[in-house]
């Protein structure tokens, strides 16, 4: 049976529901039809030639209720909070502007499906002129659930112009032993004039790497003139877990920039799949990924960079550094450069490489056994992403937030 | 404490050891002095046991609990845990790893495997401090990370606080005095003058005599063409300080 198909009886039981504005039965259906003429990804699509997807078209999934919540440190009257449904009845219009935008940002199966199964997740709204100066936390996660399920929740941020946020997302994938779970959350977000946004992107400590939970998580962000992004992102486990970010400088004077960090073990594969697209000029962007990998365990890590025509001064950079310790370990390092402009200043590096046998044994000469000195080498080799972050503040909530940023972990 | 026997060594298949002999007690500072390309380093990173070198003939026995046991069929790790130490001609740099954090985990390391007590953070900051005062060495070494961003006088003066902080019953400190001025000379060997007792060893390898200006030693080799060619006590190392090591060789 074709996976797709599964997801039949799903679209038409969801379509039958009546209490829900007719806008979204308008959304959802040409996106079904989309999703199933188009299908999920095989090799042959280059964004997902790494990620072989077969396992979980092979499992059975009924679509489960998002464990979803989003919550402010403190309360912030600048900020609001809406379940998507309730936001889909009261703030239409900041929905559909939000959504039109983020598809035009990136597209795939999986956010054709997230289309078409419209309704759980938040619309997070942050009024003009606001600096949250608390954090807001978005969590996903599939925990303890009975039986084989999959969640395809949305979260919407908006920051109106001149806003400060900081936003933790974390997934967390945990089904009972032996069923099958897919947790794929899509969050769009988008960044009026002068807005900037914290973002980390994490995964809770208590996630273990179990044989069949899939994480395919995505991430779209439009950022209009002089916004700024800064990402961080660490990953580790579940068995397959796919990370993709998609950002677009559409503004003038934009600024991204991203770091992010892998350790993968066991059997574990995780993707990242970055995609900045330079719509405008004078837009900055920056990508530092470093990847471990032990084991069996695969990392990917494909970033592209795209600068669209007749753009001036447009200034992209693109690092990857990997380390490879298991024996059958793997790590697939892909950059791609697209430049249709001619002012431009672009970069890029990537590496792959194994721990140099004088610093193993250096830490060796000191009593140090050689399985402990690896994994001190190669947490070191990971943190250097961190103590790369200069824009302080951000850093002190890496350090606090996300796990690869603890001493230690 | 040590007893190599007719040691004969290779890197890449070509022979740098061509039999060496030597013993050394519990107590004593030995020298071993030579030319560029006479052996002295591959010595030292045999004994620690780099992976790099293959012992083609002989033995190199050590002390443990009393007993003579063959020291080539220990790991690295396990001969530093058995109170082995070399210090690096070429201490490696290690981004991203404090130097604190590396010393708690070599002393814990080396606690555990003699059935001692790990010290926590707070527990091994007291320690480390202590260690510091007596050999003279500023507190923030200890934030630094490991050798990155370190001059050479500092390099060196960091391999001597981790001898400190882990009290090997063998150092082997090779060309610990290479690249030093007067000044680091002097404290590198203060400090290894410090960390001197009856109840430990040390093979001191270098190329100059004026590191044994502030060491002295009680016995002096003179390594050439990967064998030792002479033996005597401090008046030899004078010797090649006067005529060279042409008039020896």
């Amino acid at each position: 049976m074709a996976p797709e198909s599964d997801f039949i009886t799903a679209f038409e039981s969801l379509n039958k529901t009546t209490n829900l504005p007719l806008w979204i039965a308008a959304h959802r259906l040409p996106a079904q039809k989309a999703f199933l003429a188009k299908g999920f990804p095989t090799l042959k699509d280059e964004e997902w030639k790494y990620t072989n997807l077969k396992d979980i078209g092979t499992s059975k999934f009924s679509l489960g209720n998002t464990q979803g919540n989003a919550h402010l440190d403190v309360s912030d009257p600048n900020i609001t909070i809406d379940p998507l449904e309730k936001a889909c009845l009261e703030k239409e219009t900041l929905v559909q502007f939000a959504i039109k935008l983020s598809s035009q940002v990136a597209q795939n199966a999986f956010s054709l499906l997230n289309d078409a199964l419209l309704g759980e997740g938040f619309l997070v709204h942050v009024k003009k002129g606001a600096k949250v100066g608390n954090t807001l936390h978005l969590t996903h996660k599939i925990a303890q659930a009975p039986q084989a399920s999959a969640i395809f929740p949305r979260n919407i941020v908006i920051l109106e112009e001149g806003t400060e946020l900081c936003l933790v997302e974390t997934e967390e994938c945990s089904p009972t032993e032996g069923e099958t779970a897919l947790l794929s959350p899509l969050t769009d977000i988008i960044l009026h004039e002068n807005a900037t946004l914290m973002y980390i992107k994490t995964f809770p400590s208590s996630q273990e790497s179990t044989t069949s939970s899939f994480v395919i998580s995505h991430t779209r962000c439009h950022l209009g003139k002089n916004a700024r992004l800064l990402g961080f992102v660490d990953r580790a486990g579940p068995k397959l877990s796919r990370e993709g970010l998609s950002v677009m400088l559409g503004g003038n004077g934009s600024e991204v920039r991203l770091w992010g960090l892998f350790h993968t073990r066991g059997n574990e594969h995780l993707d990242y799949n970055v995609n900045v697209e330079h719509a405008a000029s004078f837009t900055v962007s920056r990508q530092f990924f470093k990847g471990v990998a032990e084991d069996n365990s695969r990392g990917v890590f494909c970033g592209k960079i795209r600068v669209g025509h007749g753009l001036h001064k447009v200034d992209a950079r693109q690092l990857t550094k990997n380390l490879i310790l298991g024996p059958t370990a793997e790590i697939d390092a892909k950059p791609h450069l697209e430049i249709n402009s001619d002012d431009v200043k672009c970069t890029h590096g990537s590496a792959i490489g194994k721990l140099r046998d004088e610093e193993v044994f250096y830490l060796q000469t000191r009593g140090i056994g050689r399985q402990k000195a690896e994994s001190i080498l190669s947490k070191a080799f990971t943190r250097e992403v961190i103590l790369a972050i200069k824009e302080k503040r951000f850093q002190e909530n890496v350090r606090k937030h996300a796990r690869g940023g603890k001493d230690g972990s | 404490m040590l007893e190599i026997l007719d040691l004969h060594a290779s890197v890449n298949e070509t022979p740098i050891l061509k039999g060496v002999d030597l013993t050394v007690k519990e107590g004593e500072l030995h020298a071993i002095m030579g030319p560029n390309g006479s052996g002295k380093s591959t010595l030292s990173k045999i004994i620690a046991g780099h992976p790099s070198f293959r012992v083609t003939k002989g033995s190199v026995k050590y002390e443990v609990n009393f007993k003579m046991k063959d020291l080539l069929a220990l790991s690295p790790d396990e001969r530093a845990r058995e109170g082995i130490f070399l210090a690096f001609q070429y201490p490696v740099e290690v981004p991203g790893v404090s130097n604190f954090e590396f010393l708690r985990a070599a002393f814990n390391a080396a606690a555990a495997h003699q059935g001692g007590e790990e010290m926590d953070v707070m527990e091994f900051n007291d320690f480390v401090h202590e260690k510091l005062r007596s050999i003279g060495i500023d507190e923030e070494f200890l934030s630094r990370q490991l050798n990155v961003e370190f001059s050479g006088g500092e390099k060196k003066r960091n391999e001597i606080l981790q001898m400190a902080v882990l009290s090997p019953r063998l150092a082997i400190l090779d060309e610990t005095d290479s690249g030093l001025d007067v000044d680091s000379l002097r404290e590198v060997a203060a400090g290894i003058n410090k960390l001197r007792s009856p109840q430990n060893a040390m093979i001191l390898i270098t190329h100059y005599q004026r590191i044994l200006n502030y060491i002295v030693p009680d016995k002096v080799h003179i390594l050439s063409g990967g064998k030792i060619i002479r033996s005597g006590d401090y008046e030899l190392a004078k010797e090649v300080e006067e005529k060279g090591y042409e008039h020896i060789i």
